[in-house]
């Protein structure tokens, strides 16, 4: 008798088993890693929230309504406390500030100790200038979705900044382009990328590109940039480099 | 205990076993229907790879049935209009050259006829003011507009369910003859989506199969250049031509733009606040949605509200001086830019229209697949 029971104790357990196995067997307890980090970009007028239906002061003392701030990043990268480089290839942002897009999401983010983020204002030369139709719709360097697309020829707008002037309601469009005016930025900030997913914070201040290290004017330099060699272009770019201030990278 | 006693006791256990699992497999819902997925044209890298809802997944039985329903006079009050009466595949589903449709009370709409095809690229909604968030919400609005079909979904609704046809259709495409607005829907969306029209002279020259002639070739620079200057005409005795800067909205191979804007048209009929009037934001007001310039050539009359007869009328308003007492175009720089200064030359503009009918895809006409199926 007490065999018997053993048996039903046997059977039983079986009879569970069986029902219980077409459930994933549990894996070893491992930390979950989230190798994300989002981007979210802040932008100002100097210190102030930048919106894009109030007028502001140039420091060329030129009084503008902004209309559109939109640009595009890429070759994003990760620079470890050894110095080492942590590309993430194949990863864009696509930022419309007045239509709320300020932030992206990067995959593929290592953990480690790191010192700086780096990325590029723009696009290089094989990327600006390929079959923009290789993208889904909502990808960031789909035309229809970023609008910044000039044709085959011309590839991307990499930064549109447009917008008025109050004094005699003309506008200005500033369209920055051509691989040679790519970018590259790199921000220093010490962090550590554990399990977690990072958020980092940047800030965007748009009275950089206005006058430093030169004051542009909208009256005297030219309301809009029809080249990707003119004056106004070279003269916009120079101004940047530094438009781009890193905040803040938490967990 | 013997041997007997205990085999049963063993078989009892198994079939307790067995069935206990078997009840548990029992509880998914058997599935009476099968569907096929439906092959789209294949655009290659012609077009963008296009995002399709993935709650309503393409079949054939889907398809066909909105096309069913698309082609039906049901839908209407009187049984007299269906959606193809104001979207005539044979004017790349627009209202036969009408400014203006007439619904079944013999009444005129307020907008022009919007064509039907790349539906699937369109993302921030539809109708000139955009008031249907995605297709399927498009559907009843036609249906139940006092100036279109006049009819109310409810009846739509019992007229389907009350025919045999339609229940056999719904139960192919979705399972189930109990036929709601839901699914409607979800049935004219499939083939709304499924209408691509990618055949044009512009798609084979980019396929290396056509080629285009000097004049178009040369509307296309025209198009594709901003409102400056072009470097060819450096003559001092006659005027300077510009770049048309009309890709800026019109732009990629969709050739349309995602944003609602406004585009400097004078008071016409009515005061159509376009998306202003839909969404109430002031800053949207006199702003519709910027529509794809493919099949242009035989989607006439233009504008919203079919105030333009020509295409060479279009290419006219848009060098001529615009009237921003109504929407304020410095808001729209693009559109700013070309409010002064832009001349183009006889020639130019018949190359710049000579351009915009490479963009027509006479295909999509005759297209069996988007054809009237009770026919």
């Amino acid at each position: 008798m007490k065999r018997l029971s053993l048996y039903i104790a046997i059977f039983s357990t079986l009879l569970f088993m069986g029902c219980d196995s077409e459930e994933p067997e549990k894996p070893e307890p491992t930390p979950d890693i989230v190798a994300e980090m989002t981007v979210e970009i802040n932008h100002t007028a100097d210190n102030a929230e930048l919106e894009f239906n109030s007028e502001y002061v140039l420091p060329s003392n030129e009084k503008v309504v902004f209309r559109r701030l939109a640009y595009i990043l890429s070759n994003f990268h990760l620079v470890k406390s050894d110095d080492s480089k942590i590309e993430l290839s194949d990863q864009y942002g696509f930022i419309d500030a007045r239509l709320n897009k300020t932030s992206f999401t990067l995959n593929n983010v290592p953990t480690g100790d790191y010192k700086a983020i780096g990325f590029s204002i723009g696009l290089d030369s094989n990327i600006n200038h390929g079959n923009p139709n290789v993208y889904g719709v909502d990808h960031p360097l789909a035309p229809i979705n970023n609008s910044l697309h000039w044709s085959w020829q011309g590839g991307y707008i990499f930064t549109a900044i447009e917008g008025k002037t109050m004094a005699d309601y003309e506008s200005f469009i500033f369209h920055l382009a051509g691989a040679q005016n790519r970018l590259d930025v790199v921000l220093p900030i010490d962090f550590t990328k554990k399990e977690a997913a990072l958020t980092a914070n940047l800030q965007y201040n748009l009275m950089e590109i206005f006058k430093n290290p030169e004051v542009y004017s909208i009256s005297v330099d030219g309301a809009s940039t029809h080249t990707v060699d003119s004056p106004v272009t070279m003269k916009l770019l120079g101004n940047m480099s530094d438009i781009f201030s890193m905040i803040s990278v938490n967990e | 205990m013997n041997k007997k006693a205990f085999a049963i006791l063993l078989f009892f256990f198994a079939s307790l076993g067995f069935y206990a699992c078997k009840d548990v497999i029992n509880e998914v819902p058997e599935t009476s229907f099968t569907t096929t997925p439906y092959e789209l044209t294949d655009f290659g890298t012609l077009l963008p790879r296009a995002n399709l809802p993935e709650d309503n997944k393409l079949t054939n039985e889907g398809v066909q049935l909105g096309r069913m329903l698309f082609y039906d006079p049901i839908l209407s009050a009187d049984s007299t209009q269906s959606c193809a009466s104001c979207h005539n595949q044979k004017d790349a589903f627009t209202d036969n050259g009408r400014r203006l449709s007439i619904g079944i009370r013999g009444l005129e709409g307020t907008r022009n006829s919007m064509p039907i095809f790349n539906m699937m690229w369109h993302l921030d909604g539809f109708f000139w003011d955009g008031r249907a968030d995605i297709l399927r919400h498009l559907v009843p609005i036609p249906i139940e507009d006092p100036l279109e079909m006049d009819e109310t979904i409810g009846n739509v609704l019992v007229k389907l369910n009350n025919s045999e046809i339609y229940k056999e259709q719904f139960n192919k495409a979705f399972g189930t003859e109990e036929i709601d607005e839901e699914l409607l829907g979800k049935a004219v969306e499939q083939f709304m989506l499924s209408i691509i029209s990618v055949g044009a002279k512009y798609d084979r020259v980019k396929l290396g199969l056509d080629t285009f002639t000097n004049q178009e070739r040369l509307g296309q620079v025209i198009f594709n250049e901003e409102a400056i200057p072009l470097s060819e005409e450096k003559n001092p005795n006659t005027p300077i031509n510009y770049g048309g800067d009309c890709f800026h909205c019109h732009g990629g191979d969709l050739f349309m733009r995602r944003e609602y804007l406004c585009n400097g048209l004078p008071p016409n009929i009515g005061d159509d606040k376009g998306r202003g009037g839909f969404n109430g934001n002031p800053l949207d007001d006199f702003s519709f949605k910027t529509p794809t310039l493919r099949n242009l050539e035989l989607t006439a009359p233009y504008m919203h509200d079919g105030r333009f007869n020509t295409l060479e009328e279009v290419v006219q308003h848009y060098l001529s001086p615009m009237d921003d007492s109504r929407c304020d175009l410095s808001n729209s720089p693009n559109m700013h830019a070309l409010k002064d200064s832009v001349y183009l030359s006889e020639a130019h503009k018949s190359a710049l229209v000579a351009f915009l009918r490479t963009l027509t895809d006479e295909s999509l006409l005759t297209d069996e697949r988007y054809s009237n199926p009770f026919k």
